[in-house]
């Protein structure tokens, strides 16, 4: 089943910059998917776009089956609710603690706060925060933030997982362990997008590799490499 | 998905960190509404006394000291019978000294008076003041002379017109005080939690992107303008009840003392002050909470 799809998607600016140029793609479900490319070459335009961060300028995008351009506002939040995403930026509010922060994506889903108490350590373990769980965005470093990031997008075990580099500020023993958790979220069925631009990962995962190059699709490979 | 407790810590503890702001709505909120709540006060002491005043305003018609009986009867059925009046006293001469002797105890002016120089007379009282005039003309005839057995009739025209034109302007200028003084409120209040909300625009779009509803972003946020409106405004009752209790109910003792009047905010048998202060106290919530509505409208939209 197709889980994502794009259909000759455009996306320009409002300062007339043409991010996206006429994306075809298709993911299926449970798929895990690298985005490269350099920088500017729209990855993150492409995953501001699923959820609804900014809307297109022309096409369509179907997330099960479901035409997300015509979605009602007062639907957004119910979308959003189903893909987990890591931000580029991290997007962690600042007023609350990485506890907290993560705590927050199970509350806007209504989960009760037995569940969130159980569920969020835990969480915050497996990406290996549990001793930071008090601390504010502001008392962590970058590659701390980046994992509470994550822990949030996962937390509530949505059916996609967007991650805008994941590892950009990451030692690499703890983006392997990042790897090792996107892969087995992946496993259990999660469709999983990462943007990035570690050639390492991306060639020792072998995936599959959609590159990016000016806003065009210039590659798409079922089992691919990073790159020349 | 009701979900209190989870709203009610997310209010307190986003108050607590952004407690500069917030202390300032409440600030705007105390001293505005404890402003509105002291002018309101004042109208409406003002008021009492005009009411009173109006109500005192008496016609005095003097008898001839030779009337009959029968027709003294006469005129004060006729009198009676008016719709415009609202009492009738009559007092007889034996009445009208004692009164003028109460009035001037130990004075020399006492000892120079010999007989009974003062005049029987009707008090009336209106219901209408402002009939005063057309109730006068009754006791004269055609040609501008007095009807039989009255030697005159006594109620201060000019007086009583200044005093109509005085309350209309006290009550126009009380009335657009108090409405300014509102809108001002209004004005003040919306800004303030309008700058708290700017100033966490972010975390605002935040939680939309991680999935929040509109309202799951929106309730704290009105959480926080109600109780931010009404701990001020109960500061704003606060301050009100200190000073009524020390200044303005001294004030109030002394019109009462020197003009009987009764209907006072605090000291009044209708206890208004306790009214202003509920008026208060609701109108500081539901500032907060309207101001934060319309607010987060700017930024809640989509
Ligand atoms: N809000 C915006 N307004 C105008 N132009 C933008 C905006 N966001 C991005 N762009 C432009 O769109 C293009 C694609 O940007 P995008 O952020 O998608 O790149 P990227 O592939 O994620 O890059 P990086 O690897 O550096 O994160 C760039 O040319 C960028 O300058
Ligand atoms: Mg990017």
């Amino acid at each position: 089943m197709n889980m994502i799809e794009f259909r000759k998607v455009n996306k320009v600016y409002e300062n007339e910059t043409v991010a996206l140029r006429n994306i075809n793609l298709s993911i299926e479900k449970g798929e895990f998917l690298f985005l490269v490319g350099p920088s500017g070459s729209g990855k993150s335009t492409f995953i501001k776009l699923l959820i609804k961060e900014i809307p297109v300028t022309s096409g369509s995008i179907f997330i099960a089956k479901r035409n997300v351009c015509n979605l009602k506002n007062s639907r957004i939040p119910q979308l959003r609710r189903n893909i987990g995403c890591v931000f580029q930026d991290f997007k962690l509010l600042p007023n609350k603690t990485a506890f907290e922060n993560v705590a927050f994506a199970l509350e806007v889903i209504g989960k009760p706060g037995y569940e969130i108490r159980v569920q969020v350590p835990q969480v915050l373990k497996l990406v290996g925060l549990h001793n930071k769980s008090n601390s504010y965005p502001h008392q962590l470093s970058g590659g701390e933030q980046q994992r509470v990031s994550i822990a949030r997008a996962f937390v509530n075990r949505p059916p996609i997982l967007l991650a805008d580099e994941p590892t950009g500020n990451i030692d690499p023993a703890t983006s392997d362990g990042i790897m090792k958790i996107l892969s087995r979220i992946n496993l259990v069925g999660t469709t999983v997008v990462m943007a990035t631009h570690d050639r390492s990962i991306v060639n020792s995962m072998r995936r599959r590799v959609v590159e990016l190059e000016e806003g065009e699709i210039i590659r798409d490979q079922k089992r691919g490499v990073y790159g020349d | 998905m009701l979900r209190p407790r989870y709203f009610f810590s997310e209010t307190f503890t986003s108050f607590k960190r952004n407690f500069l702001m917030g202390f300032t709505a409440i600030t705007t909120v105390a001293i505005t509404l404890f402003i509105v709540g002291f002018f309101a006060v004042l109208v409406f002491d003002i008021q009492g006394i005009i009411n009173s005043i109006k109500s005192q305003v008496e016609l005095a018609v003097y008898l001839e000291d030779n009337i009959s009986v029968e027709l003294r009867d006469y005129l004060e059925g006729e009198i009676s019978s008016w719709e415009e009046t609202s009492g009738i006293k009559y007092v007889s001469k034996e009445q009208a000294f004692e009164r003028f002797k109460e009035q001037n105890e130990g004075s020399d002016i006492l000892k120079e008076i010999q007989g009974n120089p003062l005049p029987a007379s009707f008090e009336i009282t209106l219901n209408d003041p402002e009939k005063v005039e057309l109730v006068a003309l009754r006791f004269m005839d055609k040609d501008g002379a007095y009807i039989g057995g009255v030697d005159d009739v006594v109620y201060g025209q000019s007086y009583v017109n200044k005093l109509f034109s005085i309350t209309a302007i006290i009550g126009t200028v009380a009335f657009l005080i108090i409405i300014l003084l509102l809108l001002a409120t209004v004005v003040l209040i919306f800004n303030t939690i309008r700058l708290s909300i700017y100033a966490r625009r972010k975390e605002i779009e935040v939680m939309k992107l991680v999935g929040a509803s509109n309202w799951f972003v929106r309730i704290p946020f009105l959480f926080e303008g109600f109780f931010e409106g009404f701990l001020g405004s109960t500061i704003a009752v606060v301050l009100l009840y200190i000073l009524g209790n020390s200044l303005l109910i001294r004030g109030e003792r002394v019109i009462v003392d020197t003009m009987r009047i009764k209907e006072l905010a605090i000291l009044g048998s209708g206890h208004i002050i306790i009214y202003v202060y509920i008026g208060i106290i609701i109108l500081g919530g539901l500032l907060g909470i309207i101001s934060s509505g319309i607010a987060l409208r700017r930024f809640v939209k989509a």
